[in-house]
């Protein structure tokens, strides 16, 4: 879905001695059927975007068109019932939010609000659990008896099993192992490529993550959007990236380290492994 | 939604109420909330509000705020004014409709009971706004510490109210996040039969409650590990001072206190 913040304000505590700007007159556009990674420091208002998208929260001032809904700070609540069925939204630490007392039928709370049978839900929320890879001997446990990357999974498949056709991810590895993150990053990827009218907008502070799985980047800095487009174009601003307090990828930084200690010229934005290695070796090449 | 939730919030401030010594400040709460029950005369009310309304310039919380946060509380008193106009009698009768008489006393009983609803539940809100969690559990415990003699635990009593009061905001974050999360699920709080709409809320209770465990349970953890011991043998950074403002407001409230007996008494 096409995203487009026109001029969007959120207050948080409106009206309160705590009233705070999470966002500050946002302009951005996120392309259809792409994978986006918003990036940004702590508190950049990353997060209060996010729920922008599905309506969680509705801008102060401004609007934000998402698909064919549009959001204003006057939109109902029930007009955007429906935008939420499309957009799916994966919360830090989803595991919170499981409640039910078996795997299967926490799984099938969305599919059931959003007016699917029984029968149906049931069966949506099988081929989610199959597709994080919950065994189904899992199906009857109580999620509470899992283990925290189970129920990390679980609560994934909550989300997906309401076939929406954006998903936003709100820094989903926090707290996971390297395997564990590594693990969830792919699983949200063969997602997105299963199916060419998805889009993901991914929230994270792991650069290496934006760099290796989107095909845009927004940089946000203080409530607004300080920088976007392609990752070559963004982490080739690393004096704007600095400013905002992020950094370039570990393997971008690999190959400046490797240029500037061997005076060659080394074209240092690559993002994946691959082809990181294969410039380290095409340079070891030349030095023989 | 739960922004303007007021209950156990602390506004930082500097004004006259903040700057009081947390004994004095329940020992004005405890003697207006004991007294204001003494007398149902209307001059008794009547000062009473200004007392109240006294105490709430005096703290200079900002009064939209107030509003917004008194709103869900507005309902429950408009409700008990209703209650008691339709069914006190007595007095000349102001309205007669088939349906229910409407007497001046009925009126008078559900204007009293209202604002004195409204003095109690600002006056404790006070408390909270102008106090820090600190403050107001060594104040409690030195209040309690004459019944430790009676063996009540005083300084754990305190110390379970102040965690208490320390968790309020941060389970209500809490709930917000579980809240949007099974909003983002397509959970539905506004619609459907009374039932329907209770039950919606399942999905929010449980996860919270998980969470509540689970944060009592590290912060046991957290505290054991550290080696936390209460009682007489731990010292305290930081003391609290009486001063002259004090004993002034103590002393209004106590007028206030003997006002009401002697009303109750004499007229
Ligand atoms: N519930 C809230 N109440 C008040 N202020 C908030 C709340 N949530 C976020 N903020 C503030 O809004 C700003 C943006 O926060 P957020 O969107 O969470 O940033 P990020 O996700 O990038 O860390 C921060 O300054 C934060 O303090
Ligand atoms: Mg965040």
């Amino acid at each position: 879905m096409q995203i487009k913040a026109d001029n969007v304000t959120y207050t948080y505590m409106r009206g309160t001695p705590f009233e705070k700007n999470g966002l500050t007159a946002l302009q951005a556009e996120i392309p259809e059927n792409s994978y986006t990674a918003v990036i940004g420091h702590t508190g950049s208002g990353k997060s209060t975007f996010v729920q922008l998208l599905n309506g969680l929260l509705k801008p102060t001032a401004g609007s934000i068109q998402v698909g064919d809904w549009m959001i204003a700070s006057d939109t109902k609540q029930k007009q955007l019932y429906d935008l939420r069925r499309q957009v799916g939204m994966v919360f830090q630490y989803p595991e919170h939010q499981l409640f039910h007392e078996t795997v299967i039928e926490d799984v099938a709370y969305g599919p059931i609000n959003f007016g699917l049978s029984k029968k149906a839900a049931l069966q949506k929320a099988e081929e989610a659990l199959s597709m994080v890879g919950i065994s189904e001997r899992l199906f009857d446990r109580s999620p509470f008896d899992l283990s925290g990357g189970q129920m990390r999974r679980v609560a994934i498949a909550g989300v997906l099993a309401n076939d929406p056709c954006l998903l936003v991810l709100d820094e989903p590895t926090a707290g996971l192992d390297p395997q564990g993150q590594q693990e969830i990053m792919s699983l949200f990827e063969r997602w997105y490529q299963a199916d060419d009218r998805r889009s993901v907008v991914l929230v994270t502070h792991r650069m290496e993550d934006a760099a290796a799985y989107s095909d845009q980047i927004v940089v946000m800095d203080h409530g607004t959007v300080k920088l976007a487009g392609t990752p070559y174009e963004v982490f080739s601003q690393q004096e704007l990236l600095t400013q905002s307090g992020l950094d370039v990828p570990e393997t971008v930084r690999l190959l400046q380290k490797l240029a500037a200690a061997s005076h060659e010229p080394i074209d240092a934005l690559k993002f994946h492994l691959r082809e990181t290695v294969d410039e380290i070796i095409s340079f070891l090449g030349k030095e023989s | 939604m739960l922004d303007h939730i007021i209950i156990g919030r602390y506004i930082p401030g500097n004004s006259y109420i903040h700057q009081m010594d947390p004994r004095a400040k329940l020992n004005c709460i405890m003697i207006f909330m004991v007294f204001i029950f003494v007398s149902k005369h209307p001059a008794v009310t009547a000062i009473a509000f200004v007392l109240a309304a006294a105490a709430f310039i005096l703290a200079k919380i900002p009064f939209r705020f107030y509003l917004k946060g008194m709103k869900v509380i507005a309902i429950i008193i408009f409700f008990t004014f209703c209650l008691h106009l339709f069914m006190t009698e007595g007095g000349p009768v102001l309205l007669q409709t088939p349906v229910t008489t409407i007497y001046l006393g009925g009126l008078t009983e559900g204007l009293i009971v209202a604002l004195r609803l409204l003095m109690l539940v600002t006056m404790a809100s006070l408390i909270t706004l102008t106090t820090t969690p600190v403050d107001l559990t060594d104040g409690l415990e030195a209040l309690l510490k004459p019944f430790q003699k009676l063996g009540l635990p005083t300084h754990e009593l305190a110390l379970m109210m102040s965690i208490a009061l320390r968790f309020i905001p941060t389970l209500l974050e809490e709930a917000v996040k579980i809240y949007k999360a099974q909003m983002a699920r397509g959970a539905n709080f506004t619609e459907g039969s009374l039932l329907k709409r209770i039950k919606a809320f399942i999905p929010i209770l449980v996860p919270l409650f998980v969470q509540s465990f689970r944060r009592a349970e590290d912060l046991a953890t957290a505290m054991e590990a550290r080696g936390y011991e209460g009682g007489d043998s731990r010292t305290k950074y930081r003391l609290l001072r009486w001063k002259r403002r004090d004993t002034a407001a103590v002393a209004v409230f106590a007028a206030f206190a003997v006002l009401t007996v002697c009303v109750r008494l004499f007229l």
